[in-house]
């Protein structure tokens, strides 16, 4: 009895928890308190998206009417298995990165702005959570604000006076992306006069002759675009990546990207359906076209960066190349490969960025030159990194093979042959910037630093094997994944009829 | 180089927006989707349902409640964000939380005169715009911000430095997040009632309950955002 009350409300209780849970945070001021909080909030969100997603599983989607009111009147929170998934991973990442988090961010921010840190961190949570668990344009949007406002507050907050400017660039960038997305949904609401995306789905038929629509779609096309560091709208994320503190760039760079190609594949999906995203609008080629070029030139360009928090930022926007290479083909096979990579993505750029966390715990830098030898120091941080490296290269027995593996198919299905190989080529680049890393590490005398470095605590080296061997683990056990990743493309290409 | 380039990046924008607001349905037209369908339903059964008998009150604190409360966040993330990124590097630094003249120029005793004799018209129109919100315009927000704007004032002339400031630390914080935590307990106390975060009872014997909710809401709005509002002026004034 009580507890099928309460499975009733974790629907809300997946937003609510940790939204309620942030302006307490303020209040308590002491630091670890704060940290506790965060931590057991995390947790209990996991457990909370976990039962969700069984849920979701077992019966299908599940429908929440906040305060009762009855969907278009009211907002609804409605969770199939695209956003039970999405909601996973961001708990998932959470759930590891705070933990980790508390050693970290004691070394990196100054005391007097500890609280402040954890504070932003729940209100990104809650924002992402929002944005993903919602199934109303514009409480979407409400929680983009959240997620973004306390996104650039983190990344101010980092120790590198380069920090404030990433934080400002992003704060333009961002809320143009912001305001590119209000305006598309204010004009989906001028048209159709619902903000319910269930709503706007069954309404938009009707107007689909109107210009207005295809400005709406531009618009959100867009502003997702630039919260999702689509090429070439990526602009603010190496900066914005690099000089964040490190526990804000884990958590960012594994959720935020994520959350936010969760959005765009909701409205090409489930609002805007088909004809108006692949036919009318020739949004598919343009996907495949600039993913290609991000994809090419990005990896390219981390190549040569001296910085290694700046080359695995360059390297997210050409994983997120990959990713829109799958939403381009509107495939089934396509937006599965997309949606696997999110979740394999988030595995590997968030364990790679806290094995360099460590290392900066240690030697306080992430320059190359500063790297040199560490893998003797730190053999057990050093690992994990190549253990990262090889998932982001794509090597079987990891997460990274098991998305491009799917990716490559669903091009070959097509007969794209020559775009496959680039997907391949891509991760020959990839297998370049990984190794410079390598040879420094393992290969040339230890820099000073280097040479006096000891092991990573284990408060923060347990969480970064967790991930990693999660690395592992869901490249072999690919069930889970690969099953829930087929039922939420499935429910999108439905939505794509 | 770069002005044309922003130039070109505006004219992108800029046309296919003014393309989409041309097939916009008239200003007014009373066929348009956007009157036609849920906000008709509003403004027919908004009154009724929701008992607010001002229909934006309806939709902001009853049908669109959880965007509201999404809102009080945006801008309690504003402050934190600010603090966060102001606030001084050890935990005893600098108590710039609160009220405190600045070092910078004194205040004409006119304009400190015209303050004292305005604060109190100033606070009772903030109070009133606050508790007529369920029934008429206005509300928490609208309120508050005439809140903030007088307690901005009245920092300037009744500040007793950074080092004493007129409200203790603790207790400020606990204000500024007035907005979420009338939120927190309205919303758990609907859920309780009815079942449903944000929830109101429906019965009519509880119409009374209901109103005292939504007015526990907007002073939680009011008070929350006129400390926010304050919060900000102080901390980057940059004194």
């Amino acid at each position: 009895m009580i507890s099928s009350a309460v499975t009733l409300q974790l629907p809300a209780l997946q937003v609510a928890l940790p939204l309620i849970s942030a302006p307490l945070g303020l209040l308590l001021r002491r630091h670890r308190l704060v940290w506790a909080l965060a931590v057991v909030v995390c947790w209990m969100s996991l457990a909370i998206s976990w039962l969700l997603l069984q849920q979701v599983l077992a019966e299908g989607t599940i429908s929440y009417a906040m305060g009762g009111w009855a969907a278009p009147w009211g907002i609804e929170y409605r969770i199939d298995a695209v956003n039970a998934y999405v909601a996973l991973i961001v708990t998932g990442i959470a759930s590891v990165v705070v933990p980790y988090a508390r050693r970290s961010v004691e070394q990196e921010i100054d005391e007097g702005r500890i609280t402040y840190f954890y504070v932003l961190l729940l209100l990104c949570f809650t924002g992402l959570l929002g944005m993903t668990v919602t199934g109303d344009a514009f409480n979407l949007f409400v929680f983009l604000e959240i997620s973004s406002l306390s996104t650039y507050a983190l990344i101010s907050l980092g120790r590198d006076r380069r920090a404030l400017t990433a934080a400002f660039q992003y704060l333009i960038m961002g809320t143009i992306g912001g305001t590119f997305v209000l305006i598309g949904v204010g004009f989906l609401y001028v048209v159709t006069g619902t903000l319910n995306m269930a709503d706007l789905a069954d309404r938009l038929p009707e107007v689909t002759q109107l210009r207005t629509l295809h400005t709406a779609f531009a618009f959100l096309v867009v502003g997702i675009g630039l919260k999702l560091a689509m090429f070439p709208l990526h602009l603010w994320l190496p900066n914005a990546y690099a000089y964040a503190p490190n526990a804000a760039t884990i958590f960012v760079a594994a959720t935020s990207t994520k959350v936010a190609v969760y959005a765009l594949l909701r409205y090409i999906g489930s609002v805007f359906g088909p004809v108006i995203s692949y036919e009318d609008v020739p949004f598919g080629e343009i996907a495949i076209i600039l993913a290609v070029i991000g994809l090419l030139s990005c990896s390219f360009v981390a190549i040569f960066q001296s910085n290694v928090k700046r080359m695995l930022a360059y390297s997210s926007v050409a994983q997120i190349g990959y990713i829109l290479m799958g939403i381009g083909l509107a495939s089934k096979t396509g937006l599965m490969a997309s949606l696997l990579h999110l979740f394999n993505h988030a595995l590997m750029k968030a364990g790679l960025f806290m094995a360099v966390g460590c290392m900066f715990y240690r030697i306080g830098s992430v320059r190359l030159d500063d790297l040199r030898g560490i893998g003797h120091s730190m053999p057990w941080t050093f690992a994990a990194f190549v253990l990262g490296g090889l998932s982001l290269i794509g090597v079987p027995l990891t997460v990274g093979f098991v998305s491009k593996w799917y990716l490559v198919l669903a091009y070959l299905e097509q007969d794209l042959w020559p775009l496959a190989f680039v997907i391949l080529f891509g991760s020959l680049l990839s297998v370049i910037y990984v190794w410079r890393v390598v040879e420094v590490a393992w290969f040339e005398s230890p820099s000073p630093r280097a040479a006096e470095a000891r092991e990573a605590p284990l408060a923060m080296l347990v969480p970064t094997w967790i991930l990693l061997l999660a690395n592992v683990f869901f490249g072999v056990q690919t069930e889970l994944t690969v099953g829930v990743a087929g039922l939420a493309a499935q429910i999108l290409t439905e939505g794509l009829r | 180089m770069k002005k044309p380039l922003v130039a070109v990046t505006l004219a992108a924008a800029a046309v296919p927006m003014l393309i989409g607001v041309a097939a916009l349905p008239r200003p007014g037209d009373p066929t348009a989707p956007a009157h036609t369908h849920v906000a008709a339903h509003y403004i027919e059964a908004g009154a009724r349902e929701t008992g607010a008998d001002n229909r934006v009150t309806a939709v902001l604190l009853n049908y669109r409640a959880f965007d509201t409360f999404g809102e009080v966040l945006v801008i309690f993330a504003a402050l934190a964000a600010v603090i966060a990124v102001r606030s001084p590097a050890t935990p005893g630094g600098r108590a710039d939380d609160m009220p405190g003249p600045g070092p910078g120029l004194p205040i004409s005793p006119v304009v400190a005169f015209i303050i004292r004799l305005t604060a109190p018209f100033i606070a009772l129109f903030g109070a009133f715009v606050i508790f007529r919100g369920h029934v008429s315009p206005g509300g928490g927000f609208q309120g508050g911000v005439i809140l903030g704007a007088l307690l901005v004032l009245l920092s300037l002339v009744l500040g007793r430095g950074a080092e004493r400031p007129l409200l203790a630390v603790p207790l400020a914080r606990w204000l500024q997040a007035a907005a979420p935590l009338a939120f927190t307990g309205v919303g758990l106390l609907g859920l309780a009632l009815t079942g449903a975060l944000l929830g109101y009872p429906a019965e009519p014997e509880r119409h009374a309950l209901r109103e005292l909710m939504m007015i526990t809401l907007d002073v939680g709005i009011g008070i929350g955002g006129a400390m926010i509002i304050l919060g900000l002026f102080l901390e980057m004034r940059g004194d």
